[in-house]
């Protein structure tokens, strides 16, 4: 089994789908088996989910500018 | 007229042809620029992210999207701006407003959530930059592993343990009271 330091450099990725089928199970493995990262996974995931609702809010954008673009 | 043509016309000196090609990535430089460098820098670094573009055109072979170009000089632009890789919150402060399918949501709840995304911006703000822009180029352009590493000129391997070890400083960073308040909650007081 994986080590926590293991899990919880994967578990960020594992959250976001970027893990392949065997680092998933892996890490599923081990957070079945230890209860210090399972409690870890709320608070990431929390995370995930406000930087992905942040990307659905833009800072306010000037419009495009007129750039004098010397020629090539 | 389609980006390739308007790339060929302006690779020969067309400059209309690289203002619309300017009009067309203007808004996602600039909200890349944002999130990387804050506010007081993100028109700089965003105009000459385009003038970068303009003068080096002849050498984008078409190898990678066009806009995956851009965020690649963007990126070189933001780091070169940037003296400190951490800037300052105070700096990067700006108004949010929401994409066009939350605007119906309950005004009251719309503040809450704005303060919410201040919140995570000025978290995002504390990490040094090369964690940043894993972060930024994830959540908020939306580009696979694959993509952000031909950005940055990494691996995905790279990409993914920056974009761990970013998570996890996120995490304590928003999951621990701090002296950040909004600034409307801190008038208030």
């Amino acid at each position: 089994m994986i080590s926590c330091k293991e899990c919880r450099e994967l578990l960020p990725i594992l959250l976001d789908g970027g893990l392949d089928k065997n680092q998933r199970f892996d890490v599923e493995e081990h957070l079945k088996a230890c209860q210090t990262c399972h409690a870890e996974v709320a608070r990431v995931a929390t995370i995930i989910s406000h930087l992905r609702y942040a990307a659905h809010w833009q800072p306010a954008t000037p419009p495009p500018p007129v750039i004098a673009l010397p020629s090539h | 007229m389609d980006e390739q043509r308007l790339i060929e016309r302006a690779k020969q000196g067309d400059s209309i042809a690289f203002d619309k090609l300017l009009q067309r990535y203007w808004a996602k430089i600039y909200r890349l620029a944002f999130s990387l460098v804050g506010a007081t820098l993100a028109d700089d670094v965003a105009i000459e992210t385009f003038e970068i573009a303009w003068q080096k055109l002849n050498q984008f072979r078409g190898s990678s999207e066009f806009g995956t170009w851009l965020f690649r000089i963007a990126v070189r632009t933001a780091h070169r701006h940037l003296r400190s890789p951490v800037s300052h919150y105070e700096e990067t402060w700006a108004d949010f407003v929401p994409d066009d399918d939350l605007l119906y949501s309950d005004p009251k709840e719309i503040l809450r959530q704005r303060e919410d995304v201040q919140q995570v911006h000025w978290a995002l703000q504390q990490l040094p930059l090369p964690l940043r822009e894993v972060v930024v180029l994830r959540f908020f352009e939306d580009l696979s592993y694959a993509q952000i590493a031909e950005v940055l000129g990494c691996s995905e391997t790279a990409v993914r343990k920056r974009l761990a070890k970013a998570i996890h400083q996120l995490t304590d960073l928003l999951n621990t009271p701090t002296q950040f308040r909004p600034q409307s909650e801190a008038s208030e007081k």
